[in-house]
């Protein structure tokens, strides 16, 4: 099992830390660059992280949803009416938030990895653009978004960040560091190493 | 706005920390020192508290002993001569206990919701013995050495907005008086003045004279995490300039100066010239910089009275100004600012910036094609098959998170590199955009690699100073113009460069003290008249 599986089994009361919203939106930009995801997706992500945290489940998988190979979205069908397959939410949340604002009035995703994250997805969407959106289930595998009048219901506060996604996230940020060596540390700051004057 | 007008900016009225100072004044903020544990050496605690917009905040101050192996002031430090957490309210003695656990060891440290600013400083070893040792001899210090270093702690940062847990900016946005941006950075910078003049005086067991001590201003040192900052806020850089810019507009547009208000920038100008004699740097750069400034204003200074008798004076002044270095230029700028308060310190408000400015997907690509002809030049223009339009590559260290800049034909790392090369970007999307037509949403999901550059190229038509028109990674790319340009919109002074990447400067040089508050707004370009 993987790390998203043991921890949406074990909870609800898992282990969890303050941190401000301000700090967790930088490291979900970190980590989505770490991630590979293109800058600009990385960023809209980033963007959400309030309503990611407004539960450790959101959280969890927002952290999950990173992870792994991001591809440009296979999608079908009109500006009207579109259809996306196979898709991986960090890539299809703004192609799918783009449909919105272009005037579709439905969008059909099938076999999408993390179908609960398009709540704050569309919450944000409705922040940003005001659009109004409802999420329907007709199977298993398939998701419908309609464009609706009241739209889906706000999500909460940002809570205490759970500690096992989180050090997921660190290890997806790390791997924008560049390692030290004695040459960057001499000359890639222009400073040198003590200030006794 | 380029690197080089950027790399030329000087502090005016608009600075931060002179709103900040207006506001303390125009509040009647009082400060009220009401712990003071230091031990004979100067080690120990303080808490400094004010009133202002209605809300209390404190400084809460560590001094600690630092052996000199460890005072560095990169972010590399470890530890640090002083460390400072401005506070929610009136921190009790589990609050302060709590941050003298966490607030020494900085990035290390946890923080709460509480704690607003957190702070470090190092001493200026030399002048700090030098003004404590002429103390307890009965004597003031050296006022040439004071002159001439005009700080006693310089900060090596000063965090803000929910960093390593300390509250989001959303918490004070709205509070008045901390409203506008670093505003309480700001804050806690002038508060920490004010304790290294009273650490100073009671580890000399006497008072300074109050010239000396008006002098005395925070130091600062700043590497490159400075430079990211701009690239990742271009909403807030564009506020700050437009800001400036609607300023000079208003100031140039103003037909006929009365015979006070001349009489003011002649005084002014006057002044400007001493504080040149007194800004002296080691690097010899900055100083054959300041010296051709120093001649720049000493011819164009007897112009004044003259044109100052024009119609539209100012706009004149501004003319004439054009033909001089561009520091002179910038000075010139600052100093036409300067006695039109009535005129422009209202702008102030508009220099901070709400939610960003969200990618506009309805947009035909054929009409972001056509934007980037009108505002990307800058950017098209580079020639990216010349490895030196590209020798550059900014990037974070693992070494604590260090922002670092290296050179990607001779270091390891560039695969990492942190995105601060806008121009290639928006070249790079200019080369896929050549032959889409159809909607910016159709293009971005067959190409979502663009989606950032797209952003900014959009967002140039509604904030024309979003992006510093330059290629941030070339050969010539000098970080040191984004800090200055930053640092004198904190209201910085006396810049100092140490290389390319880092300088030190003097902030708060000449602001009113703790107690003077009623006398707040009078301190542009300061002269040292001991």
């Amino acid at each position: 099992m993987s790390w998203i599986d043991d921890f949406l089994d074990g909870g609800p009361d898992y282990v969890a830390e303050r941190r401000s919203v301000a700090e967790m939106q930088a490291l979900f930009l970190k980590a989505g660059l770490g991630a590979k995801l293109p800058l600009g997706n990385a960023q809209d992500f980033s963007g959400m992280t309030a309503l990611f945290m407004s539960d450790p489940k959101l959280f969890a998988m927002a952290a999950a949803a990173l992870e792994g190979v991001h591809r440009p979205v296979h999608f079908e069908g009109t500006t009207e009416h579109m259809v996306i397959d196979d898709a991986r939410i960090a890539m299809a949340a703004p192609a799918v938030t783009d449909a919105f604002v272009c005037g579709a009035t439905r969008v059909v995703l099938h076999d999408l990895d993390w179908p609960q994250l398009l709540w704050p997805i569309l919450v944000w969407a409705q922040q940003v653009y005001g659009v109004t959106l409802g999420i329907h289930r007709p199977d298993g595998r398939t998701v419908m978004i309609l464009k609706t009048e009241q739209g889906l219901k706000p999500l909460g506060d940002p809570q205490a960040v759970p500690l096992v996604p989180l050090a997921q996230l660190e290890q997806l940020a790390a791997k924008t560091l560049v390692p030290s060596s004695d040459a960057s540390r001499m000359s890639g700051a222009g400073a040198g190493l003590q200030d006794n004057d | 706005m380029r690197l080089e007008r950027m790399g030329s900016m000087f502090p005016s009225r608009l600075s931060f920390l002179r709103s900040l100072t207006r506001r303390l004044s125009a509040d009647k903020a009082v400060v009220t020192r009401s712990v003071w544990q230091m031990d004979p050496d100067g080690f120990g605690h303080a808490v400094y508290s004010l009133t202002l917009g209605g809300h209390v905040y404190s400084l809460v101050a560590f001094s600690n002993k630092l052996d000199p192996d460890q005072r560095t002031d990169r972010v590399i430090a470890q530890a640090w001569d002083a460390a400072f957490v401005l506070y929610d309210g009136v921190p009790d003695m589990a609050e302060i206990q709590r941050l003298s656990e966490n607030a020494p060891k900085q990035e290390a440290g946890r923080f709460s919701e509480r704690d607003l600013v957190l702070s470090r400083a190092n001493k200026s070893v030399r002048l700090f013995a030098e003004v404590t040792k002429a103390l307890r001899e009965g004597r003031q210090p050296d006022a040439k050495m004071v002159g001439d270093i005009g700080y006693l702690m310089r900060t090596t940062a000063v965090y803000g907005n929910g960093k390593f847990g300390i509250a989001d900016r959303n918490v004070i946005a709205d509070r008045p008086g901390l409203e506008g941006p670093f505003a309480a950075e700001m804050l806690t910078v002038w508060l920490i003045r004010g304790f290294t003049h009273d650490l100073a005086e009671h580890v000399g067991g006497a008072t300074l004279d109050r010239a000396l001590k008006r002098h005395l201003g925070i130091g600062n040192s700043t590497g490159l995490g400075m430079a990211p900052f701009l690239v990742s806020h271009p909403e807030l850089l564009n506020n700050w300039m437009m800001v400036r810019e609607t300023a000079l507009a208003r100031v140039r547009a103003v037909r006929v100066l009365s015979r006070a208000q001349s009489d003011r920038l002649v005084v002014l100008a006057e002044r400007v010239a001493r504080h040149l004699n007194q800004w002296t740097v080691p690097d010899e750069s900055q100083q054959a910089r300041i010296k051709r400034l120093r001649q720049h204003w000493a011819d164009l200074a007897p112009q004044l009275p003259d044109l100052l008798d024009q119609p539209k004076p100012l706009d004149q002044l501004i003319r004439v100004s054009q033909v001089l270095s561009v520091e002179c230029q910038e000075l010139v700028v600052s100093l036409v600012l300067e006695p039109f308060g009535d005129l422009i310190d209202g702008l102030t408000d508009c220099m901070g910036v709400g939610a960003g400015v969200p990618i506009d997907p309805r947009m035909d690509v054929a009409d972001l094609r056509e934007a980037m002809q009108r505002d990307c030049a800058w950017a098209l223009g580079c020639d990216f098959d010349d490895p030196r339009e590209d020798a550059q590559f900014w990037y974070v260290s693992e070494e604590k998170q260090e922002p670092r800049l290296g050179s990607r034909y001779s270091e390891a790392g560039s695969e990492l590199e942190s995105p601060l090369d806008t121009a290639r970007q928006i070249q790079h999307l200019a080369q896929d955009l050549r032959h889409a037509d159809g909607l910016l949403a159709d293009f971005l999901r067959a190409y979502p690699q663009h989606r950032s550059a797209a952003r900014r190229v959009q967002r140039l038509a509604t904030h024309p100073y979003a992006e510093i028109r330059d290629n941030l990674i070339c050969e010539r790319c000098k970080p040191i113009d984004m800090l200055r340009c930053k640092l004198s919109f904190f209201g910085a002074a006396k810049f100092d460069p140490k290389s390319d990447r880092w300088t030190r400067i003097t902030l708060a040089q000449g602001a009113p003290l703790h107690d003077e508050l009623d006398d707040a707004d009078d301190w542009w370009l300061p002269v040292f008249e001991p």
